[in-house]
């Protein structure tokens, strides 16, 4: 039960799976199911491209089983095709492939399909205009390889769901899956660098010794040759608004003074880099920090993979946990004992 | 001749319309939509619903007013398209949830607005009762924005309704186990059916009723942006005349008004606009001055006023009263069209042609010439503007020709005095040609050698003469 009791010391979560099939919405089920009924949910999916089948098996898309009260978002079209008896509260000024995306409150449970906003944008927007419901936790119900949709500014919490979709070989699964783990987890940046970068959406920034702000007037870090020798040159803390790059990360890792500067990146989505060029700045002494985190309450395995391979349950769970520090669940298996 | 249809008029209507804080589409298309009024009548009516409410709105500053206002516009904001939904409703299809819901969704709208519009006590605005519809669609009377097939709706439904609930609460994962559950489920689902289709045929009745609240707002939308942009450029409400006499006191173009404020907060040099008085009937009227002196100006603030006059906006003068028109045709600026392959001649000659088609079909109209066959070379330009004149009546002309005759009015800019420009119009005779294109030139500090070359040539030649 504190699986539960965990997520419902936050206002809001996401679930992101790494693959397809890692039993996202398994998961989702499971906790929609295992809310105590006082919990007022509201909850959507980001939609992408209004697939209503699996593009890559052919299978329809899972519904989702809601309880009496909940709210959830979804489109025109799956709302019509919905199983659930529910009271429609609000045509919102979003739009889908699949129409514009209407908010309704379920009046007798049944089972939906869920399509939502399509754009982490228009997720937040979401986030803030089904507020006026009133509900105690909002979850999105996130989409494969879209981190954006767990992004601080979206969620308090998120949970990972990932599986012998994401690869069969354990020892592969679980190194990848920590490394995504880690970057969920990285460390906040001290209150004063947080507050000196907070606000600023694009460029390359840097903090002087004495706290000044430096404007390195570069676009993004995809135009880093601009700043060859600066970046290091005397700051304490360098900032990437944007996308954090390999090349970017390589710049620092080459500099004499990697150990003495904090990298800051707004949150873990915007991190695009490799994990060998992670782990080799992480040798040199680097620090990578976000100005925003959202916590990781728990990865979700499925040791079940589409195509019929099994990975041991148990070995799965105990190698993941030892690898990650945040409770690690199967739930179809342990699903009485969480 | 629809609003749309004005929007490329170069006179600055297009600025008018981007400025107008509309809240919603409907309302954008109503103004869009709305007709080029024709009768002293109308504009008179459309007037006293304009400055009535400005003056509720504006002029009576108690904060409740501002309030209420501000919420009343958050109201308008809410307010969405659904001719789709009517439409189909027309063609006798069965609407679903959603479109019931957008119906009801308009119907309470309307009710909450008309209470905003009797709160602020706004006269000559009618938003249709719309709590027939109202209560089709919220049997309970809740008078929430919410809708689905309520239970209300048919006794037999709530039973059913209640037996699938208790059925389905003893499989937890909500799988149709039993054949009974299975029967049920379809029989709600047929009651739904019958249901909305029900309604949707009570609702047919009612689809004027419903196409007049949402044009209703929308007006009112147009209204309240209209009264805004009143108090925000300082226009005024003119008079109708009756006597063909079109007279503006301290004219000006909230345009060009526009642009030197926001020169002024930008750090530049702080230029005021010099406001013109005009006055015509329905004789001809040239304008002559220098170059510089404004003359294009005047002619785009009477064609941008006289369509604000028609359309029942607020008119950028400190008063005025204007005579109706049935029609007004424009020909300002440099027409010519690269894409169509025409000389700035042939652009020219064609708006005029325009122009003059336009007078030939008889109407009352007013018709503006910017500098008549500034595109060609003087002695034919001349005769041409000398020709167009005799052609036109009532019809205003700039031009930089003197154009001898005694069948025309003739209005001057003042031009520089004491090295400044005065835009001021002044009546003039016959025989002064605005010859201060050099003068005008030196004061933007062009190169004296040309200008002193060009004033030697004019002397020789007067010597000549």
């Amino acid at each position: 039960m504190s699986f539960i009791s965990e997520i419902q010391k936050f206002k809001s979560l996401s679930i992101v799976g790494l693959e397809k099939n890692t039993g996202k919405t398994v998961c989702l089920n499971y906790i929609l199911e295992r809310l105590p009924s006082t919990c007022r949910v509201a909850v959507t999916s980001i939609g992408i491209d209004g697939e209503s089948k699996d593009q890559v098996t052919g299978t329809a898309k899972p519904e989702i089983i809601l309880k009496e009260g909940t709210v959830f978002s979804t489109s025109e079209v799956f709302y019509a095709r919905r199983r659930v008896l529910s009271e429609l509260l609000e045509i919102t000024s979003e739009r889908s492939s699949l129409g514009r995306i209407v908010t309704a409150r379920v009046l007798r449970s049944g089972k939906v399909l869920l399509s939502g906003p399509s754009s982490a944008q228009a997720l937040a927007r979401w986030a803030s205009g089904v507020e006026k419901f009133s509900p105690d936790l909002t979850i999105v119900d996130g989409a494969l390889s879209r981190l954006s949709s767990a992004s601080p500014v979206i969620s308090e919490s998120l949970i990972l769901t990932t599986g012998a979709a994401y690869s069969v070989d354990m020892a592969t699964l679980v190194r990848r899956t920590k490394f995504i783990v880690e970057l969920v987890r990285l460390e906040r940046a001290d209150d004063t660098v947080c507050r000196k970068f907070d606000g600023i959406e694009r460029g390359v920034w840097g903090i002087d010794p004495d706290g000044n702000l430096i404007d390195f007037h570069v676009e993004s870090s995809l135009a880093i040759d601009k700043i060859k020798d600066d970046v290091a040159g005397k700051s304490v803390a360098v900032f990437v608004a944007g996308a954090l790059t390999d090349r970017f990360l390589g710049l620092v890792s080459n500099s004499r003074r990697v150990r003495e500067i904090d990298l800051v990146v707004t949150d873990f989505t915007k991190i695009f880099v490799s994990e060998e060029s992670y782990r080799l700045f992480l040798k040199k002494g680097g620090r990578l920090k976000v100005l925003r985190k959202s916590k990781l309450i728990a990865v979700c395995v499925n040791p079940t993979s589409p195509r019929g391979f099994v990975l041991d349950s148990d070995l799965l769970c105990k190698k993941m946990q030892e690898a990650v520090e945040v409770p690690v669940y199967d739930i179809v298996k342990n699903r009485e004992t969480i | 001749m629809l609003f749309k249809e004005c929007l490329d008029i170069p006179c600055g209507i297009r600025f008018m319309f981007d400025d107008l804080q509309l809240q919603s589409a409907c309302g954008r298309n109503r103004l869009l939509q709305s007709r080029f009024m024709q009768t002293g009548t109308e504009i008179q009516k459309a007037y006293d619903t304009l400055g009535g409410c400005y003056h509720t709105l504006y002029t009576d500053v108690r904060p409740e007013v501002s309030s209420a206002l501000a919420a009343l516009k958050h109201r308008l904001m809410c307010l969405r398209d659904i001719t789709g939904t009517l439409d189909r409703l027309q063609k006798d299809v069965v609407l679903d949830d959603v479109d019931l819901f957008e119906i009801k969704y308009v119907g309470l709208l309307a009710s909450h607005v008309r209470e905003g519009v009797r709160t602020l006590g706004l006269k000559g605005i009618e938003i249709p009762d719309m709590e027939k519809v109202v209560s089709i669609l919220d049997p309970e009377g809740m008078r929430i924005e919410s809708f689905y097939v309520y239970d209300i709706y048919s006794k037999e439904l709530g039973r059913i309704r209640a037996d699938i609930k208790k059925l389905q609460g003893l499989s937890p994962d909500l799988s149709v186990t039993s054949d009974r559950l299975l029967e049920l489920i379809e029989k709600e689902r047929l009651l739904e059916r019958d249901i909305r289709e029900n309604l949707s045929h009570l609702l047919k009745n009612h689809i004027s009723e419903i196409r007049q609240a949402i044009d209703a707002m929308g007006d009112l939308d147009v209204l309240l942006a209209k009264c805004l942009q009143m108090k925000m450029m300082g226009l005024c409400i003119p008079e109708v005349s009756e006597d063909s006499i079109t007279e503006y006191k301290g004219m000006f173009h909230p345009y060009v008004v526009h642009v030197y404020e926001t020169q002024a907060t930008m750090g530049g040099r702080k230029k005021t606009f010099q406001p013109v008085d005009l006055s015509f009937s329905l004789e001809s009227v040239t304008i002559i001055g220098a170059n510089m002196g404004g003359k294009s100006v005047v002619l785009k603030m009477a064609a941008l006023n006289q369509l604000l006059f028609q359309f029942g906006f607020g008119v950028a003068a400190a008063s005025a009263r204007i005579d109706v028109k049935e029609d007004i045709r424009v020909c300002i600026g440099d027409d010519q069209d690269l894409s169509s392959g025409l000389s700035s001649f042939a652009g020219e000659v064609k708006a005029i042609d325009n122009v003059l088609k336009g007078v030939r079909t008889g109407k009352r109209m007013l018709a503006l010439i910017d500098e008549p066959a500034r595109t060609t070379n003087p002695i034919e330009g001349t005769a041409l503007v000398r020709a167009l004149l005799d052609i036109l009546k009532d019809r205003k002309i700039s031009t930089h020709y003197n154009v001898p005759g005694d069948f025309f009015r003739r209005l001057k800019v003042r031009g520089l005095v004491e090295g400044r420009m005065d835009y001021s119009l002044m009546e003039t005779v016959e025989g002064e040609i605005p010859h201060e294109a050099i003068n005008v030139a030196r004061s933007l500090d062009i190169d004296p050698q040309w200008l002193d070359e060009a004033e030697k040539i004019l002397a020789r030649e007067k010597e000549d003469n």
